[in-house]
């Protein structure tokens, strides 16, 4: 058990990565303050973790929004007594040709892909630095934030602006002995798009490795970055993308 | 080299919007100039050589949705097309991480990366209508590529303008409208008179041996904005002395003080 004792947080914990991020986690003994806007879903993916019931607890957050993160990370700090990891997960993706993007879409895009992150990483690395826990944030960004694609503008910006926040995040808190890393998945095949993309349409996108991403194939980073044995690194990003940047 | 040409530059009326507003003028571009300091743009109107080409001011919030189009769209009447764009308008304020406030957070987001898309936004539509292409030029920040503490929201905006620059690139190329950035390493402008070029260059190694001056950058801008860059596009142009090609740093950054 990598985690034991530790707790995390995970946002965007309803479905695809966020969820494999959290029972990954949850299966290496930590405890999870799940949350996500649709509390719906996310109860019932915490259903699905039960076997490994270490109390977890879901939140209704919208982590755009300041003051419910702020309430969010005090209730889940007082829940739990600590906070040692924080996952950044939850975004969302717009796809518009910049003609057609309206400043609000380009707002409610930054607002939860960008501010969300900041906002939650400034309320848990609080935490941490007021009770000394040397923590662990890890952002999941993109590969879209490493090169351009069309009908991508918002999103590939936001998640470039979140992986240099993770630079800037590491270098403040590493002090406090706080790391903060990107994970960079590429092309993955979440349950959500399992219906419209087929796994052959993915691999067409240049993906070297045999097979297709897979929301399990981030969440082993994610558990490799939080865990001891990355404890030497900070503010990298790790490409998950069967080496699809090579190609 | 700019003869004919029209020139939108914003944050026009200082530092290195106003030295690309010289120097472009001096190349024979009309400017139309933005800036928020209306007095500052009507002052540097003046200093403007009074030849023939129309030079003219407008107030204007980059980051306010209706002020842009609005602006742009009176440009564009006024000048009858529009083939050069530099976004530099922006805001600096230092901020450390963990005590910054969500209000100066979303103010530099929405100066420093919304206000060059709803930019790019309205004057590419008009480039797109005239079939001529067009130069769009981004003015970054090195701190958008390294990592400095003390300065996270400024540092995230500028990366995000250099990647929306790239996204830019491959999204208007087809229309011949290239995209590129300069990204000036620390210079010596009215933002940061406090500093001492002297007394930086004890404390940090610049191999060409000094600080950027505008100029430096309105020079690169001239480049970026002529036909001599007509294959370049989705680049970052450091414009930095050569500081940050290199590792060396004779003074430890870190722990920084605050």
């Amino acid at each position: 058990m990598l985690l034991k004792d530790k707790v995390a947080i995970v946002t965007g914990a309803a479905q695809g990565i966020g969820q494999a991020i959290a029972t990954a986690l949850a299966l290496e003994g930590a405890s999870l303050a799940v949350c996500d806007r649709r509390l719906g879903e996310l109860t019932q993916a915490l259903g699905d973790l039960k076997a490994t019931d270490q109390g977890h607890r879901a939140y209704q957050v919208d982590v755009s929004n300041a003051a419910q993160v702020r309430s969010f990370v005090d209730k889940a700090a007082g829940d739990y007594g600590r906070i040692d990891i924080l996952v950044n997960n939850a975004g969302i993706i717009i796809r518009n040709a910049v003609l057609d993007i309206s400043g609000a879409e380009w707002d409610k895009v930054f607002d939860v892909n960008v501010k969300g992150p900041f906002l939650l990483t400034q309320a848990v690395a609080r935490h941490m630095v007021e009770h000394k826990i040397a923590g662990s944030i890890v952002n999941i960004a993109s590969t879209s934030a490493q090169y351009a694609q069309v009908n991508k503008a918002t999103y590939a910006t936001t998640k470039a602006a979140l992986v240099h926040l993770t630079r800037c995040a590491a270098v403040e808190l590493a002090p406090y002995d706080i790391r903060v890393n990107a994970i960079c998945p590429g092309p993955t095949l979440t349950a959500q798009i399992a219906d419209r993309v087929s796994e052959e349409y993915l691999r067409g996108k240049g993906m070297i490795l045999p097979g297709v991403g897979m929301p399990e194939d981030v969440a082993r980073a994610v558990l490799f970055v939080v865990s001891d044995a990355a404890r030497r690194v900070t503010g990298a990003q790790l490409n998950i993308d069967s080496g699809q940047q090579l190609y | 080299m700019l003869q004919g040409k029209v020139a939108i530059v914003t944050g026009a009326a200082q530092g290195i919007g106003r030295a690309i507003v010289h120097r472009f003028a001096a190349a024979g571009a009309s400017l139309a100039m933005c800036d928020l300091n209306l007095d500052g743009l009507e002052l540097l109107c003046t200093e403007l050589p009074a030849a023939s080409p129309e030079h003219l001011a407008y107030r204007l919030d980059v980051g306010d949705e209706d002020a842009v189009n609005t602006v742009v769209e009176k440009i564009v009447q006024r000048f009858g097309h529009t083939d050069i764009l530099v976004n530099n308008a922006g805001i600096f304020k230092r901020g450390w991480l963990l005590e910054l406030t969500e209000s100066e957070w979303d103010e530099t987001m929405r100066v420093n990366a919304k206000g060059p898309f709803l930019m790019t936004k309205a004057v590419v539509k008009q480039m797109i209508a005239q079939q001529q292409g067009g130069k769009i030029i981004n003015i970054g920040s090195i701190s958008g590529q390294i990592v400095q503490a003390g300065k996270v929201h400024y540092a995230v905006s500028k990366a995000a303008l250099m990647h929306f620059s790239r996204v830019m690139a491959v999204e208007l190329g087809p229309h011949g409208i290239q995209v590129n950035v300069i990204s000036p390493g620390p210079t010596v402008t009215p933002q940061i008179a406090p500093v001492d070029p002297q007394d930086y260059l004890s404390r940090h190694y610049i191999p060409l041996g000094k600080m950027a001056q505008p100029e430096d950058h309105a020079a690169a801008a001239l480049f970026l904005a002529s036909p001599a860059s007509n294959h370049i596009t989705g680049q970052v142009l450091n414009v930095d002395g050569g500081e940050f090609v290199t590792r060396k740093r004779p003074e430890a950054r870190f722990p920084m003080d605050r």
